[in-house]
């Protein structure tokens, strides 16, 4: 029997009619109203407001209180007869729009050039194709059939308009026409979590406009895995048209403040994942072992083909494996990578923290699965950096000092907060080397500590000793990949001369937490260097560079990766590391793993 | 009572494997029966262990020592459980999905089996459906146990149940599941036996099919 729920989205209230007793999570899911970053109930995240009967993994979840407030978890939710939802506030996001910018050689990838229709020479008219390359002095052409279909009513507006026309070139191949003299060039970095967006004027070489939003296909997952599940169950097209859907409003929009009709061109950089997704290619095998992906080569498409209301010709970046992306290589080019002669070290963190060592004029590098806790996702009281995160911890006089994004009332903490209090906590010996909290309470934090709570913060806010331990799983692999390319480059850290930090936990952490709680080893704390949002300028210039792709590729070609996972001494890695640096344990003897 | 089951236990879960030689060894001097000093020495000293890291009092490294510091002491306790002739408690085959190549896991819920007096077979990562099966009437199996880490290789589980099915063992040997992404729910929709959240609980669990198959 089909039954009536309503459900409240800030202002607006919608009726759904759902089968009595199905769960509600297909429809929030299916519109886009809700998040489910688990998607299999474990959570706790996909909060919701609910008149119905909890359920004992409701309770126990999310603790009577809260329960009594009428918060539920939209998974184990289902439709019944006289329901109510509210659904929670969409907070703002801040994207990280700035990167550490450095002058080069601007030469844009496309050229807009004008060109002027003549009289056919010969005794029989020209076809449009002919009459377009040869008024902008080109030989040959790549425009799309729909751009063909287009080309005579184009060529009889100019005319009766007495209009002037431009030509899209890059070398000696014409990609596209338009009336229009601006010239501009949108660049994308599709994250996983976030999508960012920066509009360019090729012509003054600036920035016009930055826009960043959640990646439109958070609700099919929250981490590339999970979303590729999603496209083997039910095909590619849900998830591309989130995506490119997307992209579109976000390229409308920041043309319409622009006060402009059409971009030039259009570069996309992101994970191997959401290149495959943005082009509809299924991911399927980058979520098995042995992670294989269909192509991680560039490509050059017609935006119009990849369903984006845009006749620009577009770049995909290329990659270097599955879980080194088209954004990790922007990241290299944007700190001239192709020309380094000193060792460096690169690393951005996120679900998945991509590290790159240079050293013996090669490339080594990793991608080590830290989880989403660094993002807030995994932690009890865990959340994103956005308003209302607690983004850093100190001892203070009075004891627990911390700071709040945009000082409003503490929501949660997000991933350099956690990497401050467990540095702090570890400095105060509440926290032991083994990551076991203390119950002792007679140190500065004493009424700050709770025995099943952790660390409080607020009533509400807090960081519990499991959160310490997903924090440990995290930081050790992502120390086990430093150290395993490390030994792979046979080179030690104080060979390093930069340490780049890219993305935005990478640029939010305070180097001294990290070095604290064992994430980085020590000896490259002077040498970090923060870029920003590294993949977005590594894009742009891409595109604007002279011989970037042949950059790009340099760089490609003396990559060697290293799968972590198939490598049998991760496992003893990634357990030596689990400890906390301190004094010594009674982990005396290499941590060990007894073979199988 | 004797105090030295205590300074077994006791140095078992500090991961003192010297320790643990030498007071296994007084035990056997002692005239102790080798079932007894298994029973009220290493695995005691493990069960808290389990217990703790369930309550996360203790994590991962923590399990990995006491559990190398246990296996010191069942290999010089095996000869004489052997000659005695004490027959195993059971026996599990464990191993992680195929197209998956997370180990970690997989191993701790084996190191927790076998603290608890069971015989398991590790047949690794990477396991095609039917090699579960293989394992199981080759060694005469009471439990398989696979473990996925990903969304998308938790699918595979499936297969084991077919593969299961479609065998000489159907309905003798009962398939425990487990991993990040796997819950009760998940396990009831594929047709799995059982599913447990953690090691202890796993290796708890295979004991209790176990008991009962050998009862």
């Amino acid at each position: 029997m089909k039954i009536a729920i309503k459900i409240f989205d800030q202002t607006t209230e919608k009726i759904y009619w759902m089968e009595a007793g199905d769960p509600i999570a297909p429809l929030l899911q299916g519109h886009g109203l809700l998040d489910f970053p688990c998607g299999i109930g474990k959570c706790g995240k996909c909060l919701i407001h609910a008149n119905t009967t909890p359920c004992d993994e409701e309770i126990s979840k999310l603790g009577q209180a809260a329960i009594d407030s009428g918060l539920r978890l939209g998974c184990h939710t289902r439709a019944q007869e006289g329901v109510e939802i509210t659904l929670p506030n969409k907070s703002s996001l801040c994207v990280l729009s700035s990167f550490a910018r450095k002058a080069y050689d601007f030469t844009p990838a496309i050229s807009k050039k004008r060109f002027e229709l003549s009289p056919s020479p010969g005794d029989f008219p020209e076809t449009d194709m002919e009459r377009l390359l040869r008024g902008s002095h080109v030989r040959r052409h790549g425009l799309t059939l729909q751009q063909q279909a287009r080309l005579p009513y184009f060529l009889k507006d100019l005319k009766e308009t007495s209009k002037q026309g431009y030509a899209l070139v890059q070398d000696d191949t014409l990609l596209g026409f338009s009336c229009s003299k601006d010239h501009h060039a949108l660049i994308v970095d599709i994250g996983t979590t976030t999508v960012a967006a920066t509009l360019v004027d090729l012509y003054g070489q600036n920035v016009v406009g930055v826009k960043g939003e959640h990646n439109a296909q958070y609700p099919y997952g929250a981490d590339v895995v999970s979303r590729i599940k999603h496209t083997i169950d039910k095909g590619t097209s849900f998830v591309q048209k989130a995506i490119i859907g997307q992209i579109d409003q976000i390229l409308h929009a920041l043309l319409n403040e622009a006060d402009l009709d059409d971009v030039s061109m259009i570069c996309f950089a992101g994970n191997t994942t959401m290149m495959h997704m943005v082009c509809g290619l299924p991911g399927e095998f980058i979520g098995k072992a042995p992670f294989r992906p269909i192509t991680t080569q560039p490509m050059r498409l017609n935006a119009g083909e990849l369903g984006i209301s845009s006749a620009a010709p577009a770049f995909l970046m290329p990659g270097i494996s599955s879980y080194i992306g088209a954004d990790i290589v922007a990241s290299l080019l944007a700190v001239e990578a192709h020309q380094a002669t000193e060792p460096f070290l690169l690393i951005d963190f996120g679900t998945n923290a991509e590290t790159v060592l240079f050293a013996n004029n090669t490339f080594y590098c990793c991608s080590a699965a830290a989880g989403p806790c660094f993002e807030g996702v995994t932690l009890a009281c865990g959340m994103p950096g956005q308003a209302g995160a607690i983004d850093t911890v100190d001892q203070t006089d009075s004891g627990l000092g911390f700071t709040v994004m945009e000082n409003i009332a503490p929501r949660g903490i997000c991933g350099s907060g956690v990497l401050d209090a467990v540095a702090l906590l570890l400095e105060l010996n509440v926290l032991d080397e083994t990551g076991a909290l203390s119950a002792d309470s007679s140190g500065p934090l004493a009424d700050r500590l709770d025995a099943t709570k952790g660390l409080m913060f607020t009533d509400s806010v807090y960081l519990t000793q499991k959160d310490i331990r997903e924090v440990q799983l995290a930081k050790a692999a992502i120390r086990a990949g430093i150290e395993i390319l490390f030994r792979q480059a046979n080179i030690s850290p104080d060979a390093i001369d930069t340490f780049y930090l890219a993305g935005g936990f990478g640029s939010a952490l305070r180097a001294e937490s990290a070095v604290r709680i064992g994430l980085i080893p020590q000896a490259l704390l002077p040498r970090i260097s923060v870029l920003g949002n590294a993949a977005g300028f590594g894009a742009l210039r891409y595109v604007t560079e002279k011989n970037a792709r042949d950059h790009a590729q340099s760089i490609i070609d003396r990559t060697e990766y290293i799968e972590l996972s198939a490598l049998p001494s991760f496992s003893e890695y990634y357990v030596d590391h689990m400890f906390f640096p301190g004094g010594q344990p009674m982990l005396q003897e290499k941590a060990f793993l007894p073979g199988q | 009572m004797s105090t030295v089951f205590e300074d077994i236990s006791q140095n078992l879960q500090k991961g003192k494997m010297a320790e643990v030689k030498v007071f296994v060894q007084q035990a056997i001097d002692e005239g102790i029966s080798p079932q007894d000093i298994l029973d009220n020495g290493l695995m005691a000293g493990m069960d808290v262990i389990g217990q703790r890291f369930k309550n996360n009092d203790i994590f991962i490294p923590e399990v990995l020592i006491a559990a190398r510091a246990m296996s010191v002491g069942t290999d010089m306790l095996r000869p004489l459980l052997v000659s005695a002739n004490v027959k195993s408690k059971g026996t599990v085959v464990i191993g992680t999905i195929k197209d998956d190549l997370h180990d970690i896991g997989k191993n701790l819920v084996r190191m927790m089996m076998e603290s608890k007096g069971l015989n398991v077979i590790d047949i690794g990562t990477d396991v095609a459906p039917e090699k579960y099966v293989e394992a199981a009437i080759e060694n005469n199996a009471d439990v398989i146990a696979c473990s996925a880490l990903l969304t998308t290789t938790m699918v595979h589980i499936k297969d084991v149940v077919a593969s299961i099915a479609n065998s000489s063992i159907a309905g003798k040997v009962k398939l425990m599941v487990g991993g990040a992404p796997i819950n009760a729910d998940f396990c009831e929709s594929v047709g799995a036996d059982y599913y447990t959240p953690d090691a202890p609980t796993a290796a708890a669990k295979a004991l209790e099919i176990c008991a009962l198959a050998h009862a």
